[in-house]
């Protein structure tokens, strides 16, 4: 097993390398993001201004603050974005330097965006878990990091991290077919958006909308681990979410296997 | 070490009509047109042979080497590259080949050259001391200590392909793959990357495949040669084979003092049939052609110096690029092969 993910570990080491020399295009890209925080967080404090009561399904003012900085640092900490990757590899025709290793191509993307991920995390989602944590100890947010959670979280991401990679690998093999890159981004960008939980909570949705939400993977990313992290599930509620997480996961593994096979074997490489 | 029997790959395009109302057509409704780009092409390789795999533009050359390599699947026919199926077993197939795409590179754009070789060497797992030596012998030959340290996105296009190509060899790959090596470089360049490519081939029996327009790489480095036009091979033999074949065209030219005037019958003074040789005049230049089985260089020059007052001659015989292109137009060649 070692053995196997050792020539991997390498694609990760150059583009943490790589992402790293390019510390503030990431940066850049982080502050633009939080700018959109910062929106949201003001969106709310009018919201919760205008209204009579303090607490909205379940959530004060200062919890619904807590839920946004958490759900910004779980969707840094899950970052893994391969379309660029594949865009990149298809109209290039770059994908052929990959396919003359010794390598899968699945797992190198995967392990290159794993690279990207750690210089995200070393630069954000690190310092903003210090932060946050900080925050929870020294004032009453409503919202506590226990041990027992913060552990929990961990492994959820981890969980999360996968679901991230191999449904957004699922979404963009989509470019090696459509050739519209942009278009699928921004698609892409908005779905997640939506029904991950990273714009308004979930349980804020409508019936209907809520179910969607719950039948695509994007809130085993988002929003599950952020609630773990909050505390705001009882411990059934918690062990089925985290079941859930691992069943995307591999399911999501196993379909994004099979979608490549198939691609590759349809695939036409750009140049020379 | 490769067999290649009857494979052939075809492309789906879309055409598209003309203009702004043909755009708006195809996008809901484009004509589907096949495109073979490989026909029906069969070969076998031995071990340690040095293969130059020639062919104009669009030929079909890089789509059988991406055959080869395992990244594209054939449409149809079987493919063996040191027993494993390419595309079928892609990765056991990318441990055995080296591959140089001269367009592209494997190298890593934003880190400094000596750290591709180490994420490389990684990749491919190459043992310390193995590392080691071939780095030594890459510096004999490809001299990349120069710029080792520089980023690669900083090189020269020559420096790049020097240190792509022992990129590819950096596992010591059974086979490799050289898909214009020598595109766009400089004469020391090119020089040094046959080097390389020779030291390769005779230290380790490495096979070599290798695609170019460029024929003094086919003249310097391979023994046979394989010459694919329009999906289909044309030629599939020795090198010399060819030369013989087409070679044997031989043109003197004489500038001679007085400008020509009299219309000697030129054959008949040499003793041959009017048909065998070509006589080209303009003013003071004389130009015969023929074929060197039927005349001799000597006997020519012997026969017009008797005759005429020469200031100056030259002899040019058919040199690679003229058959190849004589072939390109001709297509298929009837040369025999065993």
């Amino acid at each position: 097993m070692f053995q196997t993910i050792k020539p991997y570990w390498a694609y990760a080491k150059a583009s943490f390398t790589v992402g790293f020399a390019y510390r503030l295009h990431i940066l850049f890209w982080v502050l633009s993001d939080l700018v959109q925080v910062g929106v949201l967080l003001l969106i709310w404090i009018a919201i919760y201004g205008n209204s009579s009561s303090t607490s909205m399904q379940g959530y004060t003012l200062a919890q619904m603050m807590m839920y946004n900085l958490i759900i910004y640092m779980t969707a840094s900490f899950t970052y893994m974005k391969p379309l660029f990757d594949l865009a990149d590899d298809h109209f290039d025709g770059k994908v052929a330097m990959s396919l003359i290793k010794p390598t899968k191509y699945i797992y190198e993307v995967f392990f290159r965006n794993l690279g990207n991920n750690f210089v995200g995390n070393i630069i954000i989602s690190l310092p903003l878990m210090i932060v946050l944590s900080t925050l929870t100890v020294t004032a009453n947010h409503g919202v506590n990091f226990t041990l027992g959670t913060t552990i929990l979280y961990v492994f959820s991401i981890l969980l999360a991290l996968l679901i991230s990679f191999f449904s957004n690998f699922i979404f963009a093999t989509m470019v090696f077919v459509t050739d519209a890159t942009f278009g699928m981004m921004q698609l892409n960008e908005a779905v997640v958006r939506i029904f991950s939980g990273s714009l308004i909570p979930l349980s804020f949705f409508p019936g209907w909308l809520k179910t969607i939400a719950y039948i695509l993977p994007y809130a085993s990313v988002y929003t599950v681990p952020t609630l773990i992290l909050m505390n705001r599930y009882t411990s059934s509620e918690l062990w089925i979410n985290l079941g859930i997480q691992l069943a995307w996961a591999i399911g999501l593994i196993i379909g994004a296997n099979l979608i490549w096979s198939v691609i590759i074997t349809k695939m036409k490489v750009h140049g020379g | 070490m490769i067999e290649a029997k009857h494979i052939s790959k075809s492309f789906v395009k879309y055409e598209k009509e003309k203009g702004l109302i043909g755009m708006i057509k195809g996008f809901v409704n484009a004509k589907k047109v096949i495109k073979k780009a490989v026909d029906d092409v069969s070969f076998t390789i031995q071990e340690g042979e040095v293969i130059g795999y020639i062919g104009a533009n669009g030929a079909g050359k890089s789509t059988t080497i991406k055959m080869l390599t395992g990244i594209l699947t054939p449409t149809s026919g079987e493919l063996l590259v040191d027993g494993i199926i390419p595309y079928k077993d892609r990765v056991r197939n990318a441990r055995n080949i080296g591959v140089v795409f001269g367009q592209r590179t494997q190298l890593w754009w934003d880190l400094p050259l000596v750290e591709s070789f180490s994420i490389l060497k990684e990749i491919y797992q190459v043992s310390d001391e193995d590392y080691k030596a071939r780095m030594e012998m890459f510096e004999d030959v490809l001299q990349l200590s120069e710029f080792i340290k520089s980023p690669v996105r900083t090189l020269s296009l020559g420096q790049r392909m020097r240190a792509d190509i022992a990129a590819s060899l950096l596992h010591n790959p059974k086979v490799l793959y050289l898909d214009e090596p020598t595109i766009g470089l400089d004469v020391n360049a090119k020089l040094k990357m046959r080097q390389a490519i020779k030291t390769m081939n005779k230290t380790f029996k490495t096979t070599v495949i290798l695609t170019t327009h460029d024929l003094d790489d086919i003249e310097e480095l391979c023994n046979r040669i394989l010459i694919i036009d329009n999906g289909k091979i044309i030629y599939d033999g020795a090198l010399s084979d060819i030369k013989t074949r087409y070679g044997s065209d031989t043109k003197v030219s004489f500038v001679l003092k007085e400008a020509w005037t009299d219309f000697v019958d030129l054959a008949h003074l040499m003793e041959v049939d009017p048909k065998d040789i070509i006589v080209k005049v303009d003013e003071d230049k004389l130009e015969i052609g023929f074929d060197k089985r039927i005349l001799s260089v000597a006997h020519v020059a012997q026969v017009i110096m008797k005759n005429y007052e020469v200031t100056d001659l030259k002899i040019m015989e058919t040199d690679i690029e003229s058959i190849v292109s004589r072939i390109y137009n001709e297509g298929k060649v009837n040369v025999s092969n065993d």
